[in-house]
């Protein structure tokens, strides 16, 4: 097992097929990325050329795993079966960061492979949180939850999602995964301040920050992964790094997707952004 | 009343499962955009099998291919952590429903791709090489069972679909529709037995006739 005696910092891109030629491509290839994050459920239960692309790239660079299928508000039962494939990876790739998002995918056995939005309640806070710590007992470390985008809220939320993610991760002692794009999505689609949310956020357990596009289709924002970061989630970002300091950060793309060397770019781009915010160097 | 998380989450499944409405009454402002759910829900679907069967939506075309795929996924939730198994029922699906029964070519596509995709990224594990087979004492040898390699995948097909899926593979236009296999021999004519390995991604190689297959 590999250990690693490295700080993770810096800023990262996703780890993803159509760019594994220009990452793999030798010495330097990836010149500008400092870590790359995968999709963990792309990675559990397989081998082949996939897999062996990925840890060639874990050999030079720390890696992060961002799962989409925790369901860490679902009604079912934890998956022991999935929580064993996301060990046995860590186990390999010895991750800086493991994450999934406040969401739930499904109930009663099915995956509707989409982050559902939760009701902001007493009752889902006790839920999750339990969940929470069945799945760090399981890990043996802490995990990290996003904040997804969403496009609903319900009649019976007692509280906002800042208030919510900050009373789950003290009382999961959990860290939390910052969308800055999500942040400014929901915040449109809602009708809320995303400065009061992201001043609302417990900055000590932001591990790691997101940074994606999205579609704006005048009365409401879908988060789309097909597009350059939008320029408000900029000015939101470096709003941001000037609140929390400096904080791994990344640049999702999943749909539409550029050549990589457009990516690492774009990525210079939030490296400059955090400088401007006075923490370009050290984040 | 507030009504408990767990049968929020079950009216909200039933929304995306059964187009439900009555999840509406429970979201502010009755959750004017609600869509985007309804939306995501078969749009992932549709692109991920999209990316899985590309030489069946190919066969069928747009939209023979979308009435089979959410067909498909209506029938069949996705019950798997990972979408990149919400294909794997699709060819026996096609097998039974109609009108796809009657067109034995299209499970015979679906089951060929799929078996090229478990092919390229199947768990790994160690072939028996010779030096390994030659350490076994010869006493134990009628004890011996031999599993095949993970990525091995036998799928028996009544259609020739690979020279078709090579070409929508290669992003060429197929010269021809698929043949159906015309198969002397122990096959009885019912099929051919198609083989897809990891040594060469995407390839795959005829076996010998059923019939002398020890």
């Amino acid at each position: 097992m590999k250990s690693r005696a490295h700080n993770f910092s810096g800023f990262g891109l996703g780890f993803r097929p159509q760019h594994f030629p220009d990452i793999l491509g030798g010495a330097n290839a990836a010149d500008g990325v400092d870590w790359f994050e995968i999709i963990s459920e792309n990675f559990i239960g397989v081998g082949g050329m996939p897999m062996r692309n990925l840890m060639r790239v874990s050999d030079d660079y720390p890696i992060v795993m961002h799962g989409v299928s925790l369901s860490i508000g679902a009604p079912d039962p934890l998956d022991r079966d999935y929580l064993q494939g996301l060990m046995d990876l860590a186990e390999r790739l010895q991750p800086e960061v493991i994450s999934d998002h406040l969401c739930w995918t499904g109930a009663h056995g099915v995956n509707l492979h989409d982050l559902l939005p939760l009701p902001l309640t007493a009752e889902t806070l006790v839920h999750v949180a339990d969940r929470v710590g069945q799945v760090q007992d399981f890990l043996g470390r802490r995990i990290a939850l996003e904040n997804a985008s969403t496009y609903v809220t319900f009649t019976a939320d007692a509280r906002s999602e800042w208030e919510f993610l900050s009373e789950l991760s003290e009382r999961a002692d959990c860290e939390l995964l910052l969308d800055v794009n999500n942040v400014y999505v929901s915040a449109f689609n809602h009708g809320f301040d995303a400065a009061d949310y992201i001043a609302g956020l417990p900055a000590k357990r932001i591990r790691q920050i997101h940074l994606a596009g999205h579609e704006n289709n005048g009365d409401h924002i879908v988060d789309t992964h097909d597009a350059p970061v939008a320029d408000p989630v900029w000015d939101l970002y470096r709003d941001t790094i000037r609140l929390l300091g400096p904080v791994p950060t990344m640049i999702e793309r999943d749909a539409n997707i550029p050549p990589f060397a457009d990516l690492v770019a774009e990525l210079q781009l939030a490296r400059e952004a955090a400088g401007k915010a006075g923490h370009g160097a050290a984040a | 009343m507030n009504t408990g998380l767990a049968e929020l989450q079950r009216l909200f499944q039933d929304r995306l499962l059964a187009g439900g409405n009555d999840i509406e009454r429970h979201l502010k402002d009755r959750g004017p955009f609600l869509k985007v759910y309804d939306h995501a829900y078969l749009a992932r679907l549709l692109e991920v099998m999209g990316e899985d069967f590309p030489a069946v939506h190919t066969l069928l075309g747009d939209d023979q291919f979308g009435d089979a795929a959410v067909a498909f996924v209506r029938a069949h939730p996705s019950r798997a952590r990972s979408i990149r198994w919400l294909g794997a029922g699709f060819s026996a699906w096609l097998r039974e429903a109609d009108p796809w029964r009657n067109l034995p070519v299209v499970a015979d596509m679906a089951a060929f791709e799929w078996a090229l995709g478990l092919a390229f990224d199947a768990p790994d594990s160690e072939p028996v090489g010779m030096p390994a087979l030659a350490a076994v004492p010869a006493e134990a040898w009628p004890g011996l069972r031999f599993e095949f390699h993970r990525s091995l995948n036998i799928v028996r097909l009544a259609v020739d679909v690979a020279p078709f899926q090579r070409a929508v593979a290669a992003e060429r236009d197929p010269e021809a529709a698929p043949e159906p296999l015309s198969e002397p021999g122990d096959c009885g004519g019912f099929g051919a037995t198609w083989k897809a390995c990891r040594c060469a991604i995407g390839r795959y190689r005829w076996m010998r006739r059923r019939g002398s297959i020890a």
